[in-house]
């Protein structure tokens, strides 16, 4: 099977926590070796979103101060269900409410670089490329 | 749903070493696929030369918690050894700049790169192998 990324993938991180969220851009970044798109709020990816730009991967941390990740995912699976949503956090009442509204992975803090790793391989990562010949 | 990270009683905040180990196995893992021969772009060798960077200067300011490394082996976990640790990751984030830079590293410097990515490496709890992230021979 050939290893492929997907073409011309974005990926955005919601995160108001600045270490974590340079830290996820950073490993993303060279993972698939294209930008990373960087948001400290909801408001400012859902204006994104409705400007008719597409995310295929959304890191959403779901405590953010104003708008909740919440609400974030919520608006976003409904509005644009194919995105693949992350919700982080570091509390673990968080998981049943996330999953819930449509996160498709809980990333549980403290998390590890293999965690971030397993996300890209899983969603990132286009197994159905055709083999070499 | 898939659920990874810290298991629901171990959950917690990050704190800055958690995110400053994390990039010291990122820095390692750069390093070893420069030393492959895996593609690197552009926005790859950005990515090195920021995570290089931030390693640098957190590693001043975490150089006393270098004894959280492997506690496994029976060595001496003392300010000596610290020093010399952080010495070694501060120079494997000069190296990892210079290469992400465009500077080619041949013979002595690639050596000299592949054994200080051994002797770090070696020490850190969890270990990440190349072998594990496949998809960075792609770019």
């Amino acid at each position: 099977m050939r290893i492929a990324i997907i073409d011309n993938v974005q990926i955005a991180v919601v995160d108001h926590d600045r270490l974590t969220r340079e830290f996820i851009v950073n490993v993303m970044m060279y993972c698939v070796n294209r930008d990373v798109l960087v948001f400290e709020n909801a408001v400012d990816i859902e204006a994104y979103l409705h400007s008719g730009k597409e995310v295929h991967l959304v890191f959403t941390e779901v405590h953010l101060p104003g708008k909740s990740g919440f609400e974030l995912l919520r608006q976003i699976k409904q509005k644009h269900p194919k995105v693949c949503l992350i919700a982080m956090s570091a509390n673990a009442a968080d998981e049943i409410p996330a999953t819930e509204l449509g996160a498709d992975v809980f990333l549980a803090r403290p998390f590890a670089l293999q965690d971030l790793f397993d996300i890209v391989e899983q969603f990132v990562v286009d197994n159905s490329a055709s083999p070499v010949a | 749903m898939i659920r990874c990270g810290a298991p629901a009683q171990e959950m917690r905040a990050m704190a800055d070493e958690d995110i400053f180990f994390m990039r010291l196995q990122m820095l390692v893992i750069m390093a070893k696929g420069y030393l492959k021969g895996y593609p690197v772009g552009e926005r790859r060798r950005a990515a090195i030369r920021e995570n290089a960077r931030l390693v640098f200067y957190q590693s001043l300011r975490h150089s006393d918690r270098f004894v959280a490394v492997n506690t496994d082996k029976n060595e001496k976990y003392d300010d000596q050894f610290c020093h010399f640790f952080c010495q070694r990751v501060q120079l494997l984030a000069v190296m990892a700049t210079s290469f992400a830079s465009g500077h080619r590293l041949e013979n002595f410097r690639r050596q000299a790169l592949a054994d200080n990515v051994d002797h770090i490496s070696g020490y850190l709890t969890e270990q990440l192998h190349l072998s594990d992230v496949p998809f960075l021979r792609v770019a």
